[in-house]
Order: structure tokens, then sequence, then C-alpha cells
């Protein structure tokens, strides 16, 4: 199992910020965190990659401890946190997913080099590689991110809000690559608050919101009643059978 | 040629290794954003720098601002890590407390004026050949320390929580970098004095960014930038002085010649960008 959460709580500095998380990915799956905005799901995502704090049940990435396996998960942060005047160019970006097996004192190898530039052609932005990235568009940008966390070959992807502010194109283009992932065995875990693209894409889907509501395939958990429960009622049932999410 | 002169050539040979360490540096600086730390870095040196001097002459001024450094360095790191203050904030409270003791340290002895003046503006002109090697050495060390930690360094920058995720320790390379910056301030506070010496870290840098976006471009466009300013300020300073009798310290000359090509260079920033932007349509940066 890749991922095997245990009535886990999370949080910063012993305050938890998501409870009675109860949640298990095998490998070659996609897992998506849907909630509000400020439900704990990237907090979920740090938990994974050992950056905040388990303060109760038990965790296991791989087996092991979240801060242990940190060589086999790749990260794609939200693309808007990143200053767009950065003097870097696309395929610097990239090779920085190869840094940790580069080492402190080793030169950049070709192999390195040819991982990267292989990345960056698999999101299809190959002839991007010597474009600033901050002049690229968000969805370009998204994906030179998401290339970066390729180059590492990680085994566990996890994606920040991967579609936030991303154009139809980048999103289709993003969503191949990550099919490709899933059916070569890497697990993929995503938060999002688009909740048809959690059905869409996902195996899996853990709806949350302070603490964890339902987990299971998109069809068990993505209910009427389930969101009800997860958004605090802002339901309204349409007559075709429907339900629309009213988010404040 | 006035670089025939003996202090004259030391004086250049000083700027050189300057530059070969500031034009690196000052690009981390730069998009580290760290200018206000390096400057108040320059003045906590300060009054380790009057301490050094008390108890050691010319001699102990390297070791006092090597302490000094270093300890602001530590003492920065965690104050921003804590988060108890602001970056800003616990900054200037460091950068003014530090100052202030340097000044009433100085303004114990009765030749204040022209001690103050020293530490301040630095002695480009009395070099000795020991202060060169001394140089040398610190070059040395801080070239290596940037080349082990440059990669971590720049994506740390970058994407702080891609770094963290990757496994790197925040704390350990903003200490690093803070270390590195503080052996640049001792390695030129004795040239080019503590006041000074922050030019010599932001100016290049931001000069160069306005004509390339490229790191080692930029960190390439800013040595030789100081290396022409340094050539160039003494040259000033010389011609000033020894021709027409005006007094210009060779520091400032240089300093000066740097912002001059700040300002030069300036007008190309406005035009490049908007060049490049207009040449896409909108459509085609939706791809």
């Amino acid at each position: 199992m890749v991922l095997r959460f245990t009535d886990a709580s999370v949080g910063y500095r012993g305050a938890p910020v998501l409870t009675q998380v109860n949640l298990e990915l095998p490998a070659g799956r996609c897992l998506a965190l849907a909630g509000p905005n400020g439900a704990g799901k990237s907090t979920l995502i740090k938990a994974v990659l050992g950056l905040s704090e388990v303060l109760g049940g038990t965790a296991e990435v791989f087996g092991r401890s979240p801060a242990r396996a940190r060589d086999l998960c790749g990260y794609v942060p939200q693309v808007g946190d990143l200053d767009p005047d950065f003097p870097v160019t696309a395929a610097q970006v990239v090779l920085m997913g190869r840094y940790r097996r580069i080492g402190w004192w080793r030169p950049t190898r070709s192999a390195d080099r040819r991982a990267a530039k292989q990345a960056l052609d698999r999101v299809g932005l190959a002839d991007a590689a010597g474009r600033r990235f901050g002049l690229l568009s968000g969805g370009q940008r998204q994906r030179v991110l998401l290339a970066r966390a390729l180059a590492a070959e990680p085994r566990l992807l996890l994606l920040d809000e991967p579609f936030n502010g991303v154009d139809v194109v980048s999103q289709e283009a993003i969503l191949a690559v990550l099919r490709e992932l899933t059916s070569a065995g890497t697990a993929l875990l995503l938060s999002t608050h688009d909740l048809a693209l959690a059905r869409d894409v996902a195996d899996l889907v853990c709806l949350v919101n302070g603490r964890q509501w339902a987990f299971g395939p998109p069809g068990e958990v993505l209910t009427a009643s389930g969101l009800r429960d997860a958004y605090g009622g802002r339901t309204i049932d349409l007559a075709d059978g429907r339900t629309v999410l009213v988010e404040p | 040629m006035i670089f025939t002169v003996p202090f004259m050539a030391r004086a250049l040979a000083e700027m050189a290794l300057l530059a070969l360490i500031c034009g690196p540096v000052g690009v981390f600086v730069f998009v580290r954003r760290l200018s206000f730390v390096s400057d108040a870095l320059t003045h906590t040196v300060f009054p380790g720098v009057v301490i050094g001097f008390l108890a050691g002459g010319v001699e102990g001024l390297v070791v006092g601002a090597l302490v000094a450094g270093l300890l602001t360095a530590v003492v920065l790191t965690l104050l921003t890590r804590t988060g108890a203050l602001s970056d800003d904030a616990s900054t200037a409270v460091v950068l003014t407390a530090m100052f202030s003791i340097g000044v009433v340290l100085v303004s114990r002895r009765s030749s204040y004026t022209a001690d103050l003046a020293t530490f301040l503006f630095g002695r480009l002109l009395t070099v000795t050949p020991r202060q060169i090697a001394e140089t040398a050495v610190l070059a040395a060390v801080i070239l290596v320390m940037l080349a082990i930690a440059a990669r971590p360094l720049l994506l740390r920058t970058f994407d702080p929580a891609a770094a963290a995720a990757a496994g790197y320790r925040i704390f350990w390379l903003d200490l690093w970098l803070n270390v590195i910056v503080a052996l640049v301030v001792v390695a030129a506070v004795r040239a080019v004095g503590t006041i000074l010496v922050v030019a010599l870290l932001i100016i290049p840098a931001a000069a160069a960014r306005l004509i390339t976006a490229r790191l080692a471009a930029m960190a390439a466009i800013g040595t030789v930038l100081i290396l022409a300013a340094g050539y160039g300020g003494l040259w000033i300073s010389w011609t000033a002085s020894v021709d027409h009798g005006i007094a210009l310290t060779s520091a400032s000359a240089v300093v000066l010649l740097l912002v001059v090509a700040y300002v030069v260079l300036l007008p190309l920033r406005s035009r490049r960008p908007s060049r490049r932007i207009d040449r896409r349509s909108p459509h085609e940066l939706v791809r």
C-alpha cells in the first residue's frame, strides 16, 4: 500500500487542522482530496511529505514514516505561490527535480539533463525549454512544475490544486500525463475543490472539511448527502436528481 | 600608467578579488531579496570591527568582523525562522542595536572621527599584501561554500515548499547563505568599509538583471561591472587628487561608478520585457 492513514490527525504546532483521516491508496491509483477552501487538503498533502505533524493515529507512506519516504514522492505545488519575476528558464526549473539525485558536490550530468528534457517533452513543452518560467502562461507553468516532479521519477505524486487557473489545453495535457502515470503504476494524490473533476479523474475520493467525511470510489462518496455533510448543508437538490453545491 | 604604482596595483588586486565573490554572491542576495539583510550585516559587523581594532589593532579587525558577522548570521536566521517578528522588523532591530554599540565603542577614542571614517568607508589605497592574501583565502572559502550549495539555495529561493518537500532543511540553507554574505562583508570591510560594501553586493546584480534573465550571466556581468568600476574608480580618484587636487576617496568613486552603470542600464529594462510580450498575442500564451 502506498498510503495508509489510520485515525490520523494532522496539523501544525500541536493544533489539528484535519482529524479522523482513514484512507488507503494502492499503487497505480488516483486519490482526489475534495473539500472547500481551508478544509485541510494542503495540510494532508504536507503530512504525506512529513512537513506537517501527525498528531494522532498513524500515517504510513510506503510502509515508512512520511519523512523517510520523501525520496519516493514528487510534489507539485500551487503555481500561484511562485514569483514570476524569478530569472530561471523552464528547463532550469525542471532540472531542479533532479537536484536530490545530483547531490551537493557533483556537477550536473548529461543523464540529468536528458531526464529533464524528456520530462518537459512529456508535458508537451519541449520547445519552451529556453523560455523564462515567468513569461509562460499559468497552465504552461503548471505543466513545467509537473515536469519537474516527473524528472525525479516518483512512485507517489502529490499535486496541490493542479487545475487552479489552468486553461483547457493545459488541463488536457496534465490529465493525459496523469493517466499515463497511473497506468505505469505511479500513485497520485491530488487536492481539488472541483468536484466534477474529482469524479472524472480519481479512482478514490476523500471528502474532507476539518475532518474526513467520506472515503471511497467517487460514486459512493460524491452523493448529495455526503456533500451536505462535508459542506455544512450548503447544497441544493435539483429536480433532475443532481445536486448543486453552494460555496460561501 | 598609474597601476604600476605599487599601492594602486594592490588596490586593484583587492578590487578584483572582491569582484570575483561579490558577482556570484550578489545574484543570490538579489533573487533571495536579502538586500536589507546584507545591509544589516554590514552594520552589525561594525561593532565587531571596532572591538577587534581596540583589542588587536589593524590585525584584530578581521577577527572582530568575522565573529560579529557569523554571530549576526545565526541571530538573523533564528529571528526570521521563529516568525515572532516579520523579517524586516527583526532585521531592523538587530541592525540598529549593533550599529549603536559600535558607535558608542568608537566614540570613546580620542581619534574618534578619523577612526569612524576608516571603519565606515574603508581604506582601499592602504591595502597590504597580507590583506590581499587574507581576502584571497576568504574568497576561496566563499566560492567553495557557494558551489556546494548553489543548487539547493536556488531551489529554496525559487520554491521553498518544493525544497522542503525534497528533504532540504530550509533553516540550514538560510543560515548557509547568511554566513556566506557575512563572510563577503568581512572580506570587503577593510578595503571599502562597512557602509559601501553593501553597494558591491546589491548594485552589480541589480544592474545585471536589467539586461539579462540568466543567473550565470548575471553573476558574470556583476563581476565584470565591479572590475570595471574598480579600475575606473581608482583611476578617477587618482586623476582627481593628483592632477586636479580634488580629494576623492577611491572606494566612493568605485561605488559611484557602479551606481552610474545601474542608471545607464535602467532604460534597457523598460524596453525589453514589453517587446517580448508584444510579440505574442494572448491567444499564443494559452497553449
